[in-house]
């Protein structure tokens, strides 16, 4: 299966509770990746309200993934 | 105070072959907007001021408070109660004889915040809400003005620099509309760690110095990412989306969007909706939902409202329906939130006062 390193950014942080994870996974695309991760962590955030970059480039989240991809998740942030 | 002293002033970072008696007098003639005087905006104009940037605007509505000190370094313990604008210019004056400081303790909205932005050449934005950060990114554009935007949350910051070329991506290509307040949490409400917003700030006035001196490896196209925990710093590119709302082929938004404070969800009211500003006068129950610690530090007419706190929930969901209530709270994103699941519950009695206490100051 293709490992994929995963790293957590603000609110998904605290929720999985790591800021960086590999994992072997058969997933197709980033969202799909978000959802099995929704499922073990429970995070909250919804899928709408996120971006994806993969190794550094934002894309959509339909992107399939490749073994090797660093997949960075990002909810939107405010704080000053 | 002589030339001769401005001279030794700027002298280590004048020897600087980047920097020369020519880039000095470049920052010298720079116009620079800071929008926001707190966690990120102190350290930003600290830097700016010191290195010389010629006229520097600080804008801010609101006052220094007790539980900004941990963060906000540019004010004294006795600033607390004073405008951040005051307290923020004296100290950069009292720093830097040679610049020019202008205060706008004015409220940001759609109405004015083009005509600020344009007397400047560049802005940093160094607020912390959404609406803000759209408001400001927008006239930014529409007056093709650069922007350095910087965010923080806890233990982790994002920056991003748009300078409105052609073949450049703009906040919309990525968010092309604002985030909902319940998404993401506040300084507040969530915490955060002084040091971050100060390296950000930092950052902000470091990005803004290239920028300003033309110096090699400006950031564009990109959000650079600080997790301080793990010592990630990430570059993450972006492509400009040729269906931005903003600057895409077909832009659908011509001009700022409807007055701020913004009203995203069903039930918030901003001040002008409400019937009186005066909680004793108004037909609603006013509740202060902040913490004890936060509300201590409150105005004396505040001291008069009911206070139940956001975690006592068993209360908030018996709120009686014989009054309609009116939550608030420091900026109006936790009292959005609570106000979405209050509805949720069936509490259709219930609003929220839109861009909370901070709407009312800046009245």
């Amino acid at each position: 299966m293709p490992e994929i390193t995963i790293k957590y950014f603000a609110a998904l942080r605290e929720q999985a509770g790591c800021s960086e994870e590999r994992r072997q996974t058969a997933v197709a695309s980033a969202a799909e990746l978000y959802r099995e991760l929704q499922a073990e962590y429970g995070l909250s955030l919804d899928i709408q309200h996120l971006k994806v970059a993969i190794n550094n480039q934002y894309c959509p989240l339909t992107q399939p993934l490749q073994n090797g991809d660093t997949v960075v998740f990002i909810p939107p942030v405010a704080g000053g | 105070m002589s030339d001769r002293s401005e001279q030794l002033y700027y002298s280590r970072q004048r020897i600087l072959p980047e920097v020369s008696e020519a880039g000095q007098a470049r920052l010298k003639a720079a116009r620079v907007l800071v929008i926001g005087a707190g966690g990120l905006g102190c350290p930003a104009l600290s830097y700016l001021a010191a290195a010389g940037v010629g006229i520097l605007g600080i804008c801010d509505g609101d006052r220094v408070a007790l539980s900004n000190l941990h963060r906000q370094t540019l004010y004294a313990f006795a600033d607390v109660g004073e405008y951040k604008v005051l307290a923020a210019a004296q100290r950069l004056a009292a720093a830097n004889p040679f610049i020019v400081l202008q205060t706008h303790r004015e409220n940001l909205g759609a109405a004015n915040a083009r005509e600020l932005v344009c007397s400047y050449d560049l802005v940093l934005d160094c607020t912390d809400n959404f609406s803000s950060k759209f408001l400001i990114h927008d006239a930014c554009f529409f007056e093709k003005v650069p922007l350095i935007q910087a965010s923080v949350y806890q233990f982790e910051g994002q920056l991003q620099v748009y300078i409105y070329q052609p073949g450049e991506a703009c906040l919309r290509c990525l968010w092309s509309i604002q985030p909902t307040p319940d998404c993401v949490g506040s300084c507040a409400e969530a915490g955060v760690l002084g040091v971050i917003p100060g390296l950000l700030g930092t950052w902000q006035a470091a990005e803004a110095l290239k920028l300003l001196l033309d110096l090699p490896g400006q950031q564009h196209n990109e959000t650079l990412l600080l997790n301080l925990l793990s010592n990630d710093l990430l570059r993450l590119r972006q492509s400009p989306d040729p269906d931005c709302p903003l600057c895409g082929q077909q832009p659908q938004i011509h001009d700022l969007l409807a007055a701020a404070p913004a009203v995203r969800v069903p039930g918030e009211l901003r001040p002008d909706q409400l019937d009186s500003l005066s909680p004793q006068q108004s037909r609603y129950r006013w509740i202060d939902i902040r913490s004890a610690a936060e509300r201590a530090e409150s105005s004396d007419w505040i001291q008069h409202t009911e206070h139940i706190p956001l975690e006592d929930q068993d209360a908030l969901r018996a709120l009686a329906p014989e009054r309609d209530c009116l939550l608030f709270c420091a900026s109006g994103q936790r009292s959005a939130q609570l106000l979405q699941s209050l509805r949720a519950a069936g509490l259709g009695h219930v609003y929220a006062l839109a861009g909370g206490l901070q709407a009312l100051d800046n009245r």
